[in-house]
C-alpha cells in the first residue's frame, strides 16, 4: 500500500515576474506544455518586457511539498520559504530598470544519498552514503533592462546572479556552494502593424563547489554515471567536488496579431547546449570526473482566435533532447539518452454571460525515451501517451467577487527512474477572489488522487491549498 | 540616444558570448573490450617433480576492479588454459587465482595462486595476456596482514595500527624473544633499524608464547578501542582492539597508553621515545628470531624471519634487497583510508609481497580477509 500524502501550502503575493535562480532549465523542459494553452503575452517567455510604471513589490512565499512517490535520490519532503523584493524604476519615456532581490530558503528532508541539489538534471552526479537533510539559502539578484528604442524595437537584458549554500546535517561539513551567472537579451522588431519578429539569446554559468569534511563519519562518497552506475571516491578526509555547469540559448518568434482580425498567432523555435563538467579533488590537484552534454530544441505553433462569446487556442509542439556523458578519466562515452516528445492542445472558452465562463481544454503529448548505458549495459526505451482533459468554470457575479472551479483528469508519464511508466491523475479544485480597494484574494483548495500502475489500484490522495494575494 | 541603446545591446550580445568549453561527443564508447588470459603454471623449483606441465583448466579466474562498485566477474578457464571476458568497461583490473589443485604426484594438493593487474584504457579492444601461478614457499612463521593506513578522520589519527602473524605450518612455533622492527632504507642485508621492539622470553629456547598452527596474532600499536576516540567522539570506521594478542609500548613514551590485559612488546632501542609507529606511505616491516638484538649494524640475516616491504607508490624504488623481498606491497592505497594489505590466501608467501599480498578495503586483524 503505497499511499501518496501531499500538503503544500503556498502564500504568495503574485506580480506577475518571477526569479528563475538556480533552477531555470535550458531550453523548455520536456513534458511542460500545458502552459502553451495560454495566452499571446507569455510568449516568447524571454522576452522581458517590463511594465511601465514605477513601484515597488514586497513578496513572501512558502511551499511544502512531501510525497512517499518518489525517485530514489529524491527528498521526502521540500520546504521552499523566502521573501522578494521588486523594484520597477522609469529612467525615461521608453526605458524601465527592474531590479529584484530574494532570500530563499530551501529545506530538503530525507533526502537518500544524494549531495546534489537536483541528482537527475544531469548524467554525472555525486552523492554520499548517508540520509539526511539539506538546506540551501542564499539570495538571488535580478536586474533587467526594458527598452523603447523606437515604436517597433523593443529590447530587454536581464542579469540574474545569485549565490547559494548548502549544509547536510548529516555528514559532517558538507556544503555546497553555488554561484549562477544568467543573461538573456532579447529583441521585438514589429515589422508590420500585424507582424512582429523576436530573436533572444540566453547564456547560463554556474559553478557549484561542494566541500566535505568528514569528522569521524564512514560516509562513503560515490560518483555516479547515469543513475545505475557508480564509482567510489578514495575515502579520504575530505572530499572536494568542482561542477562547471554552462550553456547558451537562442531562439527566434514571429507574431502575428492583426488588429483587424480576431486571430493572433505566434511561432517560435530555439535551441540550445548544456554542460555539467565535474573534477574531484583539491584545487591544485583536481581530476575529471566526468563531463555531461545536453543539445536541445523547441518548436511552438501557437494559434488564437477570439470571438465576443467564443475563444479557441490551438497549439502543435515539438521538443527534442540528445544528451551524452563521458567518463573522467578514460574518456568515452558512457551513456546516451534521446528524448523526444511531440505534443497538441486546445482550448475553449465560452462566454456564457456576462458573469460566467466556462473553458474547457484538452492537450495531448507523445513522449518517448531512448536510453542507453554502455557502462551497465542497460538499454530503456519508453513510448508514452499523456494527456490532459479539464473543465473549468468562472462565475463572477460583482466585479469584486468571483468563484472558480475546476475539473481535471491527466495522464503523465514518468522517466524510467521511477517505478511506473506513468502516473493518473484526477483532481477538482474550488476557488475564490473578493477584491478589497487595489488587493486582490484569492483562495483556493485542491483535492484528488493520483493513482499509479504498481500501486494496484490503491488511490493515493492529495490536498493543497492555496492563499495568494495579488496586487 | 538611439546610438547609446544600440550600444547597450552590443554590450548584451558580448556578455553572453562568454568563454565556454563546448566538447564534442567521444566516439568511443565504455565496454569494447575483450580480455583474455593463458593461466600457466609457474613451475620453478618444482620441475623435477612434475613430468608434464598440466594444463590449467577449469580454473576460476576472478578480475576486481576499485573503479566500480561491487564489480566482480569470474571466469572459468577452458580445456586449454584460456579465459575470456568480454566488453570490460574502462579501469585498472587485477586478476586473481586462487585454486587447490590436485597434481596427483608427490606435490599431492597444493593452494595455486596467481594475480596480476591490467588496465583496460581508450584504444585498447582486445588484450591478451600470460597469467603464471606459483605455488607458495615454505610454510611457517609469517607478517600475514599490515594495518598502516588509519581510518577516515581529519585528526591524522593512525594509532590503529597492527601487524598480524600467522603460522603456516603444521608445528607449533613460539614467539619468545622475538623482535619486530620498523627498518630504514638498507644498502647491505638489514643494515638499517629504525625501531626495534622485543617480546619478552628468551629467544629459540622459550615455550612460554606459542603460536599453534594455522594461529594468528594480532600485534597492536595500542591494544584499545579506536572506535571511541576523544570522550564521545567515534571512529566508526575505525577498530577495537582491545582483544589484540600483543600490544607494542615504550616506557620511554610517557604519552604510549599501556592495555594492561595486554601482553606488551618492549622498545630496546635507546634513546626512542616513539611507540611503534610506521609509516602511512612506504615503508619496511621485519620480524627475526631474536638472537642478534645489536642493533647498530642491523639485523643478521640468519635471524630474519620474514620482512614485507610496501609502499602506496607503484614507481617506488625498493628500500631493501630481493633476499628480504623481492617486491613491495601497497600499491595505489590511500592515507585514512581504512585499507590494510593481506596475504592472498593465510601464510602465502613467495618473498615477493608485490604478488603475495593484496590490498582490502578493511582489516580483519585476526582472521583472514574473504
Amino acid at each position: 500500500m503505497n499511499k501518496i500524502r501531499i500538503f503544500a501550502l503556498v502564500m504568495v503575493l503574485l506580480t506577475g515576474v518571477d526569479l528563475f535562480g538556480y533552477d531555470k532549465p535550458l531550453v523548455s523542459e520536456t513534458g511542460d506544455s500545458w502552459q502553451y494553452v495560454g495566452d499571446l503575452r507569455s510568449m516568447p517567455q524571454h522576452l522581458f518586457l517590463a511594465p511601465y510604471r514605477e513601484g515597488q513589490v514586497y513578496t513572501l512565499y512558502y511551499d511544502h511539498t512531501a510525497s512517499p512517490y518518489r525517485r530514489p535520490f529524491d527528498a521526502a519532503r521540500v520546504a521552499v520559504y523566502g521573501g522578494r523584493l521588486i523594484t520597477f524604476r522609469k529612467l525615461d519615456s521608453r526605458t524601465v530598470l527592474y531590479a529584484a532581490i530574494d532570500f530563499k530558503n530551501e529545506y530538503f528532508s530525507q533526502r537518500t544519498r544524494s549531495l546534489e541539489k537536483s541528482f537527475y538534471n544531469s548524467l554525472v552526479s555525486i552523492t554520499d552514503s548517508t540520509t539526511g537533510n539539506f538546506q540551501y539559502n542564499g539570495p538571488l539578484v535580478d536586474f533587467a533592462l526594458s527598452k523603447q528604442f523606437t515604436n517597433k524595437l523593443n529590447w530587454s537584458f536581464q542579469v540574474n546572479y545569485g549565490v547559494e549554500k548548502g549544509l547536510k546535517d548529516v555528514y559532517s561539513k558538507a556544503e555546497t556552494r553555488e554561484l549562477n551567472v544568467d543573461f538573456i537579451t532579447a529583441l521585438r522588431y514589429q515589422m508590420l502593424s500585424a507582424a512582429a519578429v523576436d530573436i533572444w539569446g540566453r547564456r547560463l554559468h554556474s559553478l557549484c563547489h561542494y566541500e566535505m569534511v568528514k569528522e569521524y563519519s564512514s560516509a562513503e562518497i560515490e560518483t555516479w554515471y547515469g543513475e545505475t552506475m557508480y564509482r567510489y571516491e578514495i575515502n579520504s578526509s575530505s572530499v572536494d567536488v568542482l561542477t562547471n555547469h554552462d550553456g547558451y540559448e537562442f531562439g527566434g518568434g514571429l507574431r502575428l496579431s492583426p488588429v483587424t482580425s480576431h486571430w493572433q498567432a505566434y511561432l517560435s523555435g530555439n535551441t540550445g547546449v548544456e554542460i555539467n563538467a565535474m573534477n574531484q579533488g583539491s584545487s591544485s590537484a583536481t581530476s575529471d570526473r566526468g563531463y555531461w552534454r545536453k543539445d536541445a530544441s523547441d518548436y511552438l505553433i501557437w494559434a488564437k482566435h477570439q470571438g465576443s462569446a467564443l475563444g479557441m487556442a490551438f497549439f502543435v509542439r515539438y521538443q527534442n533532447s540528445f544528451e551524452w556523458g563521458r567518463t573522467g578519466i578514460y574518456q568515452a562515452t558512457f551513456a546516451e539518452n534521446t528524448v523526444t516528445n511531440a505534443s497538441a492542445g486546445m482550448d475553449l472558452q465560452m462566454m456564457n454571460s456576462a458573469s460566467i465562463m466556462t473553458d474547457i481544454s484538452a492537450r495531448f503529448n507523445q513522449l518517448n525515451y531512448d536510453y542507453i548505458n554502455y557502462l551497465d549495459i542497460l538499454t530503456h526505451t519508453q513510448d508514452e501517451i499523456g494527456y490532459r482533459v479539464a473543465g473549468q468554470f468562472r462565475y463572477a457575479p460583482y466585479p469584486i467577487i468571483a468563484y472558480s472551479g475546476t475539473l481535471a483528469a491527466e495522464r503523465i508519464p514518468l522517466d524510467f527512474y521511477y517505478p511506473d511508466d506513468y502516473i493518473d491523475n484526477y483532481s477538482a479544485e474550488l476557488g475564490f477572489e473578493y477584491q478589497r480597494n487595489l488587493i486582490r484574494i484569492l483562495l483556493s483548495v485542491k483535492t484528488g488522487v493520483e493513482i499509479a500502475p504498481s500501486d494496484d489500484g490503491d488511490l493515493n490522495q492529495f490536498i493543497e491549498f492555496r492563499i495568494g494575494v495579488k496586487q | 540616444m538611439v546610438k547609446k541603446g544600440w550600444l547597450l545591446v552590443i554590450l548584451s550580445v558580448i556578455m553572453l558570448n562568454g568563454c565556454m568549453e563546448i566538447n564534442d561527443q567521444p566516439d568511443f564508447y565504455e565496454r569494447t573490450t575483450d580480455v583474455s588470459f593463458f593461466i600457466k603454471l609457474d613451475t620453478t623449483g618444482h620441475s623435477q617433480l612434475l613430468s608434464d606441465i598440466p594444463v590449467m583448466a577449469n580454473v576460476p579466474v576472478t578480475i576486481t576492479t576499485l573503479v566500480y562498485a561491487d564489480f566482480e566477474i569470474t571466469g572459468l578457464t577452458n580445456d586449454s588454459g584460456w579465459v575470456y571476458f568480454n566488453d570490460l568497461p574502462n579501469a585498472n583490473y587485477s586478476v586473481k587465482v586462487r585454486v587447490d589443485f590436485d597434481f596427483q604426484n608427490d606435490l599431492d594438493v597444493l593452494t595455486l595462486t596467481g594475480s596480476d593487474i591490467f588496465s583496460v584504457a581508450k584504444g585498447n579492444s582486445v588484450l591478451s595476456d600470460t597469467l603464471n601461478l606459483i605455488m607458495s614457499g615454505k610454510p611457517g612463521l609469517k607478517i600475514n596482514e599490515i594495518y598502516y593506513m588509519g581510518p577516515p578522520n581529519r585528526i591524522f589519527y593512525f594509532y590503529d595500527q597492527f601487524i598480524e602473524l600467522y603460522n603456516s605450518s603444521d608445528q607449533t612455533m613460539y614467539l619468545d624473544g622475538m623482535i619486530v622492527c620498523r627498518m630504514g632504507t638498507c644498502v647491505v642485508g638489514a643494515d638499517n633499524v629504525t625501531y626495534i621492539f622485543q617480546l619478552p622470553g628468551e629467544p629459540l629456547t622459550g615455550r612460554e608464547y606459542p603460536i599453534y598452527p594455522g594461529e594468528f596474532k594480532v600485534l597492536a600499536q595500542d591494544a584499545r578501542n579506536h572506535v571511541v576516540v576523544q570522550g564521545a567522539d567515534t571512529l566508526v570506521r575505525s577498530i577495537d582492539l582491545t582483544s589484540a594478542d600483543w600490544e607494542f609500548v615504550n616506557s620511554q613514551d610517557y604519552a604510549d597508553s599501556d592495555n594492561p590485559d595486554v601482553p606488551n612488546i618492549g622498545n630496546i632501542e635507546t634513546g626512542n621515545r616513539n611507540d611503534f609507529m610506521i609509516a602511512l606511505g612506504s615503508d619496511i616491516v621485519l620480524i627475526a628470531t631474536g638472537e642478534d638484538v645489536e642493533y647498530s649494524d642491523g639485523i643478521d640475516m640468519e635471524t630474519i624471519i620474514d620482512c614485507v616491504e610496501y609502499s602506496s607508490k607503484a614507481d617506488h624504488i625498493k628500500d631493501i634487497t630481493e633476499e628480504l623481498d623481492e617486491g613491495f606491497a601497497g600499491v595505489g592505497m590511500a592515507k585514512y583510508s581504512y585499507q590494510s594489505i593481506e596475504r592472498l590466501t593465510p601464510g602465502f608467501d613467495s618473498d615477493n609481497s608485490t604478488i603475495d599480498f593484496q590490498v582490502y578495503n578493511y582489516p580483519t586483524p585476526g582472521f583472514q580477509n574473504e
